[in-house]
């Protein structure tokens, strides 16, 4: 209904030629947004583990997209480009605001929707979960992130990450075996 | 550092998948005589199942909503900053180019008018205004008697080819210049 409407808004014939071109723009615009909304806020909020940063980051990445529409009409890969820009986005945002010590953060883990059938020892493992995550050092994180949770191949999260593969692999492996370590002692069974 | 087995780290690329056949192979081998790295490889793959659960876990809707709203209303922001920027522009290439032309382009030169002279003479003329070399080099004629009937000056107006060059005779009846 309100893209209906804002359909009807662009093609009322009072308007002037420019004033419909650029609501055309914007339409089109907004639409990019949309169609990768998801991608940038979940790959931000996961590395900068909170919302308000993640809204930060993700409205900083879509302004780059805009002041760039001409170059990336031309790229192959949009997705590549708007991961990598997410991923350095939150590395400027932690320069200029370090962020709290994560422990202290237990309490104010990324809002997401509660899953209702989740039962008691998964919502703790994915608790757990979120707090070493928290543990890891950006890169690291930003590494794991992108290949574990967002499902990126070693190459893409080098690209991503403007490294090497055999620097992303020896990251998600340090990472990995810190996450492990971390829900071990979290759930007090150490080897 | 880290803690137990050196080959930890190469189990936990293994338990994700990544690990060429060679590399993987190794790791299996090893896998047989670890028991630790057994148990290791087995609590990471679960660790790594709950990560990528995480991968289809919904975010509120609400969220997408409020970055959008940023968004486009920075958008718009930065349009009109630059439509100001660009009409800001061009007022001052119009300016240059206005100034330029007043420049280059010379002056029109003002035109000449006739001098304007009157048909008749006033009579408080006293003393006409003769230019004494027009009027030995240009033809006299009369351009205009006004008769008089009664004793009121007659005056006669001598046009000569030089428009600037015209000749007032104010005389009486009898053809006198009155005192």
């Amino acid at each position: 209904m309100a893209l209906l409407a804002a359909t009807a808004a662009i093609d009322d014939p009072r308007r002037d030629a420019g004033e419909t071109a650029r609501a055309r723009d914007e339409a089109a615009f907004e639409g990019l947004v949309r169609q990768y909304e998801r991608l940038v806020l979940s790959t931000a909020l996961r590395i900068a583990c909170n919302m308000d940063d993640a809204q930060d980051i993700s409205q900083e990445v879509f302004l780059r997209l805009y002041r760039n529409l001409d170059k990336v009409r031309r790229m192959e890969n949009l997705t590549g480009w708007l991961y990598r820009v997410t991923v350095n986005a939150c590395f400027d945002l932690r320069r200029r605001r370090p962020a709290s010590a994560p422990v202290e953060l237990a309490n104010d883990l990324p809002s997401t929707e509660s899953d209702p059938q989740q039962t008691a020892a998964e919502a703790e493992r994915r608790r757990a979960l979120e707090l070493s995550l928290r543990l890891l050092p950006e890169k690291e994180r930003a590494a794991l992130v992108l290949r574990d949770l967002q499902g990126l191949s070693t190459e893409e999260v080098a690209e991503a990450l403007g490294s090497s593969a055999a620097t992303v692999r020896s990251q998600i492996s340090k990472a990995r075996v810190k996450v492990r370590a971390f829900v071990e002692s979290y759930f007090g069974r150490r080897r | 550092m880290i803690a137990g087995c050196p080959w930890r780290e190469r189990v936990a690329l293994y338990a994700g998948g990544d690990l060429d056949s060679d590399e993987a192979r190794a790791a299996e081998l090893h896998l047989e005589v670890c028991e630790a790295c057994r148990a290791f490889a087995q609590g990471l793959r679960a660790d790594l199942a709950g990560l990528r659960a995480e991968r289809e876990r919904p975010i509120d809707p609400a969220h997408f909503v409020r970055l959008r709203a940023r968004v486009m209303e920075r958008v718009r922001g930065e349009r009109g900053r630059l439509a100001w920027r660009r009409a800001g522009w061009m007022a001052t290439a119009a300016l240059a180019a206005t100034i330029l032309l007043l420049l280059v382009v010379p002056k029109p030169r003002p035109i000449a008018t006739q001098p304007r002279v009157a048909r008749e003479a006033p009579v408080e003329y006293a003393h006409p205004v003769v230019h004494q070399a027009a009027v030995r080099r240009s033809r006299r004629r009369v351009h205009h008697v006004r008769q008089s009937l009664t004793s009121q000056p007659i005056v006669v107006k001598l046009v000569t080819d030089d428009p600037n060059v015209v000749i007032y005779w104010i005389t009486d009846n009898k053809g006198e210049t009155p005192q």
